[in-house]
């Protein structure tokens, strides 16, 4: 499934943290795993909640979809890669710009007590995101709502400051690490287990940098990480800001100017269209279709006998094939565009079109006249038609106008009424 | 009496167009880099997919008129000019003498081209990619109307409208022209004329310091012209970092090319089998002519519109005339994408191929992204210029504390083996995090090796990082690791 992939992420980050609850299953006292907004993708940095499937004490399994969350681009099942237990929900269905990290619930394991449940601090809850916009933080009035400060504020950690959050990512469990971190880590006698849960990645896709690590051993200004993981990701995107559109006046001045293509350019004023009524009588035997069908190939072959024969009488003294060649724009190039309506007429003589069909199979032994044969028996019923066509001259060439009244012309050998 | 009789009955089938109307999931406009890359992505996504181009070959300015040929000049023109004035020094003596055959000179890239643009037809066929040949213009929001173009072989026989539920625009760019400059593509040309000279101009004289005019430039001062660049601004090389830029001119010069900065030209104008061209000292106000057989005008490009028929649908532009888009490609119409030249962002032949990718991804799944922050760019003159990520400048203007590591190939076994030693790797990490934030390479094979640069910006490595990766002996590769050394802590070899 399409979105397993961009899951990746939030659910490994899930199912870590359910696993680790297991690890410490014989603690005396259990903490509930907070759950923050996940990043359905690279680009996400805030969403909202549409509905939490599960309420509050109910287990889930692996692959159950826990939430729908919505971002400015579609809506997202959020499944659960684990086992678990819905602890209480901190923001609620119909929450929205909720920013990537913020705790929005928390979950236990499935054994756990809810009542002995001890809920950990957690300082990116929405209340404190000065970013935030006014979204109302639903207080469900039960559980004292003090407790406010990061799972991993367990550890020495301390939050970086503004808009860290966004920018500073629970490091990515499955990770290569990079030399320049392993090599840190190893200094410093940390497990790469204990590195990835403790320390906060600023790399793409959670991935632990050498100035995540850096910072963490206070090496350098905390600081340091994200302004510069703000400072690339800014530049991640085309700058689309203060985009300066062109006015019509412009537009208008830059038309004037003459310009190379300046044959695609030619303003249009009002369309010249020649519309020509034909009527054609048709043994009932042809059908509609047939008719229309066979029109279709000979208006095409009027089209192209139109276009390609010169208008310039070829017998003259004066008609020079090379010097008509170079001189007369190339036959290719649309002269007239042609539309056209078939309209069927009733006649005294045969009412209706249902009874084509009746009429082709009675006549079936007869060969179908194509529309050239018309001419022939008159003691046969008929059908007629209207063939109404409409003829477009297209302006950018002299013998545009020509071309098309000898289209008409040659469409009128069709008039048999 | 017919004519009272017509409206009693019409079948609503009745209305009927000459003109063929087919469907497609995808209508790409435009064949080149970015139009075909999001032509076969789409088709291979499942999408039904056509793509329209009214040049009559594929692969846009890129493989026509643009990155393909003029690199097939510069490398021939390179081994012409080692031959000739190298290869003596290296043991290598040539009896008789080493001559440009001009036709053959131009016939080995023409030949090149047709290949590799033959090449995306195959390509289509195999990933089932429906191509007109035609132009391609806007008649409605899901209209687009395909009609021949005069003089192109093989172009579609009549109009025809294609209904499309998506549309990727990428008509490109087009050469921007110099104000009061005509260009006749013989005696004063852009890049399209200079890349089909018929002879080689005795003075070439180039409008605008770029990274199109400083290539062509090459290429005919290899095969014997004398080149004068002017260019308005203080430097050469458009968005090189400052260093690089000054650096680059140096080399250049030492070939032979002779540069007027600081220089605005006035009016250049064609007498006969000349062109005179007067320009003025943007410092002192000091006025003189230079006078070339043939002038090449590279300013830069400008998006290309023309013949799209886009205010029919209202897509707006920009007053570059770019066509203005949101961060997913998207035209004021969400099914309508615009990628590559003809719209925001370097003009590069990569850089819309990213975007190719991306918009038929998002058409897909509502995800597709290009980091922008990654796309190099490579100046294939010798030795190569290549860059990636961020410069000093840039730097400096954010008020970012980076530090610098550099490594002159003069120090690189390699480099010394191939008697080729100009240049230098600049490494630019951040002061603190020592993130990687920008590559800068002048050498032999700096276009090859940025790959290593953009690999690094991708991953956020560290300058440490790229140093403790193992790099290949003797290759010019280890200047680029010494580099980040250098950058972080010492390089061992210099
Ligand atoms: C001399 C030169 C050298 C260059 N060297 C390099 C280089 O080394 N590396 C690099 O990255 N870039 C290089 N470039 C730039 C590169 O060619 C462009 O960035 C790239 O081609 C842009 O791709 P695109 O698909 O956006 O547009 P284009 O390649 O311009 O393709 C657009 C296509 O759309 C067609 N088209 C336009 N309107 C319509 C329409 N209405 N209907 C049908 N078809 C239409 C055009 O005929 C054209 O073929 C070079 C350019 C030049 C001129």
């Amino acid at each position: 499934m399409l979105l397993s992939a961009m899951l990746r992420l939030p659910n490994a980050a899930l199912r870590y943290r359910l696993t680790t609850r297991c690890v410490h299953n014989t603690m005396r006292i259990l903490n509930a795993q907070a759950f923050a907004m996940p990043a359905m993708s690279p680009t996400m940095e805030k969403g909202g909640i549409v509905e939490w499937k599960y309420k509050v004490g109910d287990i889930f399994s692996a692959g159950d979809v826990l939430l729908e969350v919505e971002t400015d681009k579609a809506q997202i099942d959020v499944e659960a890669l684990d086992d678990g237990k819905i602890a209480k929900i901190i923001v609620e269905n119909g929450a929205k710009d909720i920013p990537v990290g913020v705790t929005i619930a928390y979950l236990a394991d499935v054994n756990d007590d809810l009542s002995s449940l001890k809920f950990p601090k957690d300082s990116s809850s929405i209340a404190e995101k000065k970013a935030t916009p006014k979204q109302s933080t639903p207080n469900k009035g039960t559980t004292s709502r003090k407790e406010t400060s990061r799972v991993s504020s367990t550890d020495s950690e301390k939050s970086t400051g503004i808009g860290s959050t966004e920018l500073l990512q629970k490091a990515n469990t499955k990770q290569t690490l990079l030399p320049s971190v392993a090599q840190l880590l190893a200094s410093r006698g940390i497990t790469k287990d204990e590195a990835l849960e403790k320390i906060k990645s600023s790399g793409k896709n959670g991935r632990l940098l050498k100035g995540d690590v850096l910072a963490y051993f206070g090496l350098i200004p905390k600081e340091s990480v994200v302004n510069i993981a703000k400072y690339i990701k800014s530049g991640e995107q085309l700058d689309l800001s203060n985009i300066e559109f062109k006015k019509e006046s412009d537009k208008l001045v830059e038309q004037q100017k003459p310009k190379e293509n300046a044959k695609e350019q030619t303003v249009r004023s009002e369309p010249i269209i020649i519309t020509e009524q034909i009527g054609l009588k048709v043994p009932s035997n042809v059908t509609y279709e047939q008719l229309s069908s066979s029109l279709d190939s000979f208006l095409d072959e009027a089209y192209h006998f139109t276009h390609e024969q010169p208008l310039t009488n070829i017998r003259s003294d004066f008609y020079d094939p090379i010097f008509e060649h170079l001189v007369t724009p190339s036959p290719t190039e649309a002269r007239f565009d042609v539309t056209y309506q078939l309209t069927p007429v009733d006649t005294e003589l045969n009412d209706c079109a249902q009874n084509d069909i009746f009429d082709l199979l009675s006549a079936s032994n007869k060969s179908i006249p194509t529309q050239r044969g018309n001419e022939s028996d008159t003691e046969t019923s008929h059908n007629e038609y209207i063939l109404t066509v409409n003829v477009q001259v297209n302006e950018k060439f002299s013998d545009s106008k020509g071309k098309s009244e000898r289209f008409i012309n040659y469409l009128k050998q069709l008039n048999t009424v | 009496m017919l004519r009272s009789l017509i409206n009693r009955r019409t079948f609503s089938s009745s209305a009927l167009r000459l003109a063929a109307k087919k469907q497609h999931d995808v209508v790409v406009i435009g064949g080149g880099p970015g139009g075909y890359v999001a032509a076969i992505k789409a088709a291979q996504l499942g999408f039904d997919t056509a793509c329209v181009e009214k040049r009559g070959r594929l692969g846009g300015t890129c493989l026509n008129v643009g990155c393909i040929p003029s690199k097939a000049l510069l490398n021939n023109s390179h081994l012409y000019h080692q031959m000739k004035s190298d290869a003596k020094n290296r043991g290598i003596d040539v009896k008789g003498s080493v001559e440009i055959n001009v036709e053959q000179f131009q016939k080995a890239k023409d030949t090149v081209v047709k290949q590799l643009t033959g090449g995306i037809e195959m390509l289509f066929k195999k990933n089932g990619v429906t191509y007109y040949n035609g132009n391609g213009s806007f008649e409605g929001e899901h209209s687009i109307k395909v009609t021949p173009v005069e003089g192109v072989e093989g172009t579609v026989k009549e109009e025809s409208i294609l209904e499309a539920k998506n549309i990727i625009v990428a008509t490109g760019s087009e050469v921007t022209p110099f104000p009061g400059v005509t260009i006749d593509e013989e005696r004063i040309v852009s890049s399209t004329g200079a890349l089909s000279l018929k002879e080689i101009p005795k003075r070439l004289a180039i409008i605008g310091g770029g990274i199109i005019g400083l290539e062509m430039g090459s290429v005919y001062s290899r095969i014997g012209s004398k080149v004068t660049v002017v260019e308005f601004l203080p430097k050469i090389g458009a968005s090189m970092d400052g260093e690089v830029a000054t650096s680059t001119q140096k080399f250049l010069k030492k070939q032979g090319l002779d540069f007027k900065l600081n220089t605005k030209v006035i009016s250049a104008e064609r007498k006969g089998e000349v062109v005179q061209i007067a320009v003025e000292n943007a410092k002192n106000g000091k006025q003189e002519t230079i006078e070339a057989d043939v002038l090449l005008v590279a300013i830069g490009r400008r998006p290309y519109v023309q013949g799209l028929n886009a205010e029919k649908i209202g897509l707006e532009v920009d007053k570059k005339g770019r066509l203005v888009i949101d961060e997913n490609f998207s035209s004021k119409h969400s099914h309508i994408k615009v990628i590559g030249d003809v719209t925001f962002g370097p003009m590069l032949a990569h850089k819309a191929e990213e975007e190719g990718i991306a918009a038929a991804e998002i058409l897909k799944t509502g995800h597709g992204h290009v980091n922008y922050n990654n796309i190099p760019s490579v100046m294939y003159s010798h030795p190569e210029v290549a860059w990636v990520g961020k410069t000093e400048e840039q730097l400096k203007e954010a008020g970012i504390k980076y530090k610098v590591g550099k490594f002159p190939f003069i120090a690189n076994s390699r480099a010394k083996t191939n008697l080729d030693t100009e240049g230098f790797v600049k490494i630019i990490i951040d002061a603190e995090t020592e993130r990687l934030l920008g590559a800068h390479i002048i050498g032999p094979n700096a276009g090859e090796m940025i790959a290593e640069a953009g690999l690094a910006l991708e991953y956020g490595a560290s300058a440490e990082d790229v140093s403790r990766t193992c790099h290949a002996h003797p290759t010019l590769s280890e200047a680029f690791k010494e580099a980040c050394l250098a950058a972080f802590d010492k390089p061992i070899n210099f």
